[in-house]
């Protein structure tokens, strides 16, 4: 009784838990954690409990989970998603006092007049210099440019400026100094708009890449480049290296790049440099980062508490000081020890002039395009037709909704559809001799598992593939609208990197280098791993696997460093062999041949590992009896292995075709759809509409069902291919 | 042992010997960049370490005060053996009758097992989603399990059946005379036959789980249920990765694969069905 | 009781039709041998009587049960594979019990019957074993040994000496015949070795081509084939077939004479043919024999073709007309007679057989009447 009592009144005074996500890492979770400790001691009636969570998987997670009451009640995440969270009714307003906090960062998160979350820090670019090379930072583009002579050196290299030039987000920086933008009327440059003449002027918050100001930046950048003032191809872990070993004097970063070079380094930083050309600063992005309340919190009165607590002034403090945090609190600066910061200072002053990111959803449609003409430009293309290139790929990208259809009719084509497949399935001579009770036992558990949990989200995403998915999250039936326009090849030229047509044919060339690439090595490998002659044979199987071992994650980013024009090992040991460097991803051959290399090297363990255990049903008499008819190795292979090797391998063969097929991740690690998209296949096309194109739900679907026949039409070929030789 | 044999034995030791360079030569980052301290993801065209520190090692197992790596590898272990384990058997029967014995819908069903893996398994995160929770095995390593082992499944039971096709028929014909069930066929003659395909097919369940992260992060909302790679994965931030302890990570992560393929890799033996037929 | 009766039996395989009707009955204890050229269905017939396969048509009775519906498990039958089939995980030892364990036979008598078994077939030291470090003949026994240890009501044996050596299958095969009498349970044994079916069959069946040619006491089956194709499958030599007519002499008091290229030989006075009647002359060797002269009914005259010397006897092959004929003859006795010299052989016209000459018959033209040693005729 009593201790039944005491329980009940523990539960009563027991704080209630308050769940936030974040996916922060070392010192900013630390400061979070820190900030979690004070807050669950200030107070004892709420606890709040952090969990990390990969930022791969924040978004996906966010989303899935908060309409399912499984969310937290706060979450920290960058403003930019703030367009595409509020319509679907995730986030609950929140109350902030925006004079508390720097310009633009409160008000980051506004969203048709709501408050829908709190700024706890920004991010944006300044640029680093490295005091031992240089004094300060040059106030100009032209004082910068007028340093190149002194310091580049490409051929030794060295460099005047690293930053990822290649990269949109970066060079978003120039196309607002030289008067560019991305909205047609908001952001105007100076000078008259060419297209008004034309008679298609922006409405409101249009999206418009093609503008002078932007050209004259892809002219800079491509200079910048020519002359060898910026190194090509540059990846953040490039510039962290130039910059820290003093091979480049400055270079264009955000704060994480302090936690990046080595503590003695001596370097200043300052906010970027007027563009001499125009007169204007050059403008980087500024994103916020803030702490979110979901909609469907458990406890909104404590995450209200919480979130008070995490974004006051105190609490912000003890984040710049233990992470070094650029926080959005003004008071924070004044304090003397951030006061006496250097870096946090001068990112204060450069986000003043940063731009803050459009958040809505169609924002996300600016990447693709703006890449591609810049890559373009830096492959030195025209500014001018890379840009109109651009802009014809954005409006393709801005794909009308279909027309609403009717449902019935629809309905009707798929149940006519259904029923004729049912007659043909019912005409077909039944290949059964009766059923049996106990096959089906035994095929039950995987079937049930398999129908469950495969086959039911196939079909709820199958189902997506009819409707289309509104900006502000509801869904619209448009039949076979979706289809018609992949099919169709709406909005690009067949022949065309994003068209479905060109896309297919690329994939189609991915599957089949792969495949005889796996396949011809894991079965090599698998023969010589298996010949008893072979000395260390387990250590070698053992060496082997390492590549399927690894997460391919990390090694296809090091295949693609790999591959890097100048600072690559494979280009190094081309050199070494008297060979020019190869710029493995500006043309599509190259390109395309590093993700099959990387691929290749990844996928064969898999089919040596098949293989080896296929073979071991081979038997040796068979060896013996060929030798004796005096077939050479080959023709042993070829008549005697080969043959028996075929059923057991068959499977492996077809499913690595179908995976290889959707096997999107590594052509978006390595070669990214470089040069232009052309490298893309079906499922990274998939992939962007779902996640990078304005989150078109419906149309990704659409794309996967096509994949989704076109397989199953392979599948139906290799599987009468299998049913031949089982009956022989 | 005559002269051309040797040379040949030579030639194939110097091929074995190149794969596994090549095989190994990237790794040689990862080990590079796990082993220099720091968190640069190193582009320079060496693969030798400047520096040799242990200090990404440390701080993974917690030293530094961030990791909680045993909680992790002990959950990953469990979900990925018993992904093996539930994979296999599930599609071990299947794979028996599909192999074995006839039965209306065989072909329809083997084309679907097929069929389920044609459809990209990014589109399905959301829709999984919604199902676990509502069989209530969100946060739990069960509905984990069995998320990968059905979709490991498909490829097992065709694999498994792939290679059952082999065994010669006259086995089980000879134990259906000898009186045994179909189950006591499976389980005492095709089974034990079967530990070549068995240890692949477990070898592949197994990694299908070792290294998922994606599926392992949305589904988990409990840091304490958490596996390695979602983990490992945290050290991937939107702006900037710890690519020392991640390379560290993958290294830990990478060894018990290795051990658990040595392990099985002796049952890829060949000769396992010499003898027991004629021809 | 476990007599095994097969009605009507009916076997289609991927289209073709492997059996075509098969009636035949095995009585209790009978040991009943199957043979047949290659091909004909011998196999298939074993597995549908084990229950392996399923019947297209027909009917399986075993001891007066109806067992086409039952699995193997239930016919109590046991079957040594063409091809052995054992088990390659389990020892020697294992692979016997396999059947009795899954009874759940008490441990010691399982043990007990596997000794006893492995003694009879010389396996006592191989229990141990696994089958892949076995010979080849080691691994037949061990077939036979695992069907055996079973004690079931009804064998089925599909060439199950094949790979012996000739002492061992001699005595294997002696074994067989006593196991056969002391365990008295219904056997269907299928050989190509005619030694082995004629020592050791009670009946015999041939099948051709799926279809039953003729059943019957060995002896019956050799000394009055039913068709062509029986007459030439059983012997060794096999019997020599040469295309004749028959002439009746009108004045010769309704004797027969069977006229062809080169020949013209006396029927036996029990045929009764019309005259101009196309037939096959069915000639034994052992009914020739090396003779310079002969009554002039009675003579073969040809060239030789072919001496096989196999020891103390010789097969000569000898041409006559457009045919040949097969004689044996004491090696010694044959000098050295190279293909081509003229040859005379006399012939035992009370051996002759005589078939229908037709061109439908397909090699299974049916007999016209038999004659002499005091058959019967009677017409197929
Ligand atoms: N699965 C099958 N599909 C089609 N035809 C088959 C099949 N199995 C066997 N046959 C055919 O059936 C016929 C009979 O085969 P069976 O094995 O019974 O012959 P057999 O008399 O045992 O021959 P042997 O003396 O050579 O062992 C053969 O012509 C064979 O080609
Ligand atoms: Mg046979």
């Amino acid at each position: 009784m009593s201790a039944s009592a005491a329980l009940l009144a523990l539960a009563l005074v027991a704080p209630r838990p308050v769940a936030l996500w974040h996916s922060y890492r070392s010192e900013e979770a630390q400061a979070l954690q820190s900030l979690a400790d004070r807050f669950n001691a200030s107070q004892d009636r709420y606890r709040l409990e952090l969990l990390s969570i990969p930022f791969d998987a924040m978004s996906a997670k966010i989303s899935a989970a908060i309409p399912r009451g499984h969310g937290p009640d706060l979450f920290v995440f960058a403003h930019e998603r703030v367009g595409s969270w509020a319509p679907s009714g995730l986030l609950a307003p929140v109350a902030v006092d925006a004079a508390r906090f720097l310009p633009g960062t409160a008000e980051a998160f506004r969203w048709e007049g709501r408050q829908l979350g709190a700024p706890l820090a920004f991010k944006t670019l300044a640029l680093f210099f490295n005091r031992r090379l240089v004094a300060s930072a040059p106030k100009t583009t032209d004082e910068l440019l007028a340093l190149g002579g002194r310091f580049a050196d490409p051929a030794q290299g060295r460099f005047l400026l690293a930053y990822q030039s290649g990269d949109f987000y970066y060079h978003a920086a120039w196309l607002f100094g030289f008067g560019g933008s991305l909205f047609a009327p908001e952001e105007g440059g100076s000078g008259p708009r060419r297209d008004e003449a034309e008679g298609r002027a922006g409405s409101e918050g249009r999206l418009e890449l093609d503008t002078p100001g932007a050209e004259a930046s892809l002219a800079f950048v491509a200079k910048l480049q020519a002359e060898g003032f910026v190194p090509q191809e540059a990846t953040s872990a490039l510039v962290t290296e130039l910059f820290s070993q003093g091979k480049a004097p400055f270079a264009i970063n955000g704060p994480w790049f302090v936690g990046e070079l080595p503590k003695d380094l001596d370097y200043g930083v300052a906010p970027l440099p007027v563009v001499s050309a125009t007169g204007r600063p050059a403008r980087p992005f500024l994103t916020v980062e803030g702490l979110y309340l979901s909609a469907h919190a458990l406890e909104p009165e404590g995450a209200r508490e919480a979130l008070a607590f995490l974004v006051s002034d105190d609490s912000a403090l003890l984040r710049a000081k233990v992470a070094r945090q650029l926080v959005a609190n003004r008071a924070a600066y004044d304090d003397p020890s951030v006061a006496k910061d250097p870096v946090l200072q001068a990112f204060r002053a450069a986000a003043a002039l940063a731009i803050p990111m459009d958040a809505s959803p169609r924002m996300q449609l600016v990447w693709e395009p703006g890449q591609s003409a810049l890559r373009a430009a830096l492959r030195g293309e025209s500014p001018k037709v890379a840009l109109a290139g651009a802009d014809r790929q954005l409006r393709a990208l801005q794909r009308p909704p279909p027309p609403r259809a009717a449902p019935w009719a629809t309905l009707a084509l798929v149940l006519c559809l259904a029923g004729a497949g049912l007659f043909f399935a019912r005409r077909r001579p039944g290949t059964a001799e009766g059923g049996s009770r106990t096959a089906y036992a035994f095929v039950l558990p995987a079937a049930l598992a398999t129908v469950a949990l495969v086959l039911l989200p196939i079909l709820f995403s199958l189902g997506l593939a009819f409707f289309h998915h509104r900006a502000d999250g509801g869904y619209d039936f448009v039949g076979l609208g979706n289809f018609a326009d992949i099919l169709a090849s709406r909005g690009y030229a067949i022949i065309e990197p994003p068209s479905f047509y060109f896309t297919l044919a690329v994939t189609l060339l991915w599957t089949g280098a792969n495949l005889v690439l796996h396949v011809g090595l894991g079965v090599a490998l698998a023969l010589l791993l298996h010949a008893p002659w072979l000395r260390l044979r387990g250590l070698f199987r053992v060496l082997l696997v390492v590549p399927w071992a690894v997460p391919n994650y990390l090694t296809a980013l090091i295949w693609k460093g790999m591959f890097h024009r100048q600072y690559g090992a494979i280009n190094g040991i081309l050199r070494r062999l008297g060979f020019p460097a190869v710029s493995w991803f500006s043309h599509f051959a190259t390109s395309f041949g590093a993700d099959v290399a990387t691929n290749v090297w990844l996928g064969f363990p898999f089919m040596m590992v098949v293989t080896l255990g296929a073979l071991s049903t081979i038997p040796q008499e068979l060896h013996d009896a060929a030798t004796l008819d005096g077939a050479t190795a080959w023709q042993r292979f070829r008549h005697v292995t080969w043959p028996l090797l075929r059923p057991a391998l068959l499977p492996a063969v077809i499913l690595g075709s179908v995976w290889t097929f959707n096997m999107f991740n590594i052509v978006w690690l390595v070669s990214g759809g470089e040069p232009g998209g052309t490298t893309d296949i079906l499922i990274s096309e998939a992939y962007r509409w779902a996640f990078a194109r304005q989150a078109q739900y419906g149309y990704a679907a659409a794309y996967a069902a096509i994949i989704f026949v076109l397989l199953a039409a392979y599948s139906v070929g290799a599987q009468k291919l299998l049913a031949r030789r089982e009956s022989a | 042992m005559s002269r051309p044999s040797a040379v040949r034995h030579a030639l194939g030791h110097a091929a074995v010997v190149a794969a596994t360079g090549a095989a190994l030569y990237p790794v040689l980052w990862v080990i590079k960049m796990a082993l220099s301290p720091g968190q640069a993801f190193d582009p320079s065209p060496s693969p030798w370490p400047r520096v040799v520190s242990l200090q990404n090692f440390r701080d993974l197992w917690g030293l530094g005060g961030t990791g909680h790596l045993w909680r992790e590898l002990g959950n990953s272990l469990i979900v990925a053996v018993a992904t093996a384990l539930v994979g296999l058997l599930s599609s071990a029967t299947a794979a028996f009758a599909f192999s074995r014995l006839r039965f209306r819908g065989r072909q329809a069903s083997l084309a679907f097992f097929l069929a389920t893996q044609m459809f990209p398994g990014i589109m399905m995160a959301i829709p999984l989603y919604i199902l676990l929770d509502d069989l209530r095995l969100l946060d739990s390593l069960t509905g984990l399990v069995l998320v990968y082992s059905t979709t490991s499944v498909p490829f097992c039971v065709w694999s498994l059946k792939g290679y059952l096709d082999t065994l010669p028929r006259e086995l089980d014909e000879a134990a259906r005379i000898d009186g045994a069930t179909s189950w006591q066929i499976f389980w005492k003659v095709i089974l034990p036959l079967a530990r070549p395909a068995l240890a692949v097919t477990a070898l592949f369940a197994f990694l299908s789980a070792w290294n998922e992260y994606i599926l392992a992060a949305t589904f988990l909302g409990d840091a304490r249920k958490y596996t390695l790679p979602v983990a490992l994965q945290s050290y991937v931030g939107e702006y900037h990765t710890e690519w020392g302890h991640f390379a560290a990570g993958a290294i830990v992560v990478s060894i018990p694969v290795m051990l658990v393929f040595f392990a099985l890799q002796k049952h890829l033996v060949a000769g396992l069905t010499a003898g027991g037929v004629k021809g | 009781m476990a007599e095994v009766e097969l009605k009507g039996i009916r076997k289609e395989l991927g289209g073709n039709a492997i059996l075509r009707g098969i009636d035949l009955a095995v009585a209790d204890g009978e040991l009943l041998v199957l043979v047949g050229p290659s091909g004909c269905g011998k196999t298939t017939l074993l597995r549908l009587v084990a229950g392996l396969e399923e019947l297209s048509g027909g009917e399986i009775w075993i001891g007066g049960r109806r067992v086409d519906a039952l699995p193997p498990a239930e016919r109590d039958v046991a079957m040594v594979f063409q091809s052995y089939a054992l088990y390659p995980h389990m020892t020697v030892r294992e692979n016997m019990a396999f059947g009795l364990t899954l009874k759940k036979l008490p441990r010691v008598e399982i043990d007990r019957r596997v000794e006893e078994t492995a003694a009879l077939l010389e396996l006592g030291a191989l229990l141990d074993r696994r089958p892949r470090q076995l010979s080849g003949g080691q691994r037949q026994r061990v077939a036979m040994g695992r069907a055996i240890v079973r004690r079931p009501q009804v064998f089925l044996f599909d060439e199950p000496l094949s790979n012996l050596d000739a002492a061992l299958r001699h005595q294997v095969r002696l074994e067989l015949g006593k196991l056969h009498r002391q365990l008295g349970s219904t056997m269907i044994y299928v050989t190509h070795d005619q030694v082995e079916a004629m020592t050791l069959a009670d009946r015999m069946a041939l099948l051709r081509a799926g279809e039953l040619m003729q059943a019957g006491p060995p002896l019956e089956l050799y000394e009055q084939p039913r068709n062509r194709f029986v007459g030439g499958f059983l012997g060794a030599p096999p019997m020599s077939f040469l295309a004749a007519t028959a002439r009746v002499d009108g004045a010769g008091g309704g004797r027969c004479r069977a006229e062809g290229r080169g020949f013209s030989l006396e029927l036996p006075g029990s045929f009764e043919l019309h005259d101009g009647r196309e037939i096959w002359l069915g000639v034994r060797p052992e009914d020739l024999a090396l003779a310079p002269v002969a009554p002039e009914g009675r003579l073969l005259r040809g060239s030789v073709d072919a001496v096989e010397i196999l020891g103390w006897e010789a097969h000569v092959e000898l041409r006559v007309g457009d045919g040949t004929v097969t004689a044996r003859a004491e090696a010694a006795r044959l000098g050295a007679l190279r293909p081509g010299a003229p040859l005379s052989l006399e012939v035992r016209t009370e051996g002759l057989r005589i078939f229908e000459r037709s061109a439908e018959g397909g090699g299974a033209e049916p007999a016209l009447a038999a004659a002499g040693k005091g058959a019967r005729a009677h017409v197929g």
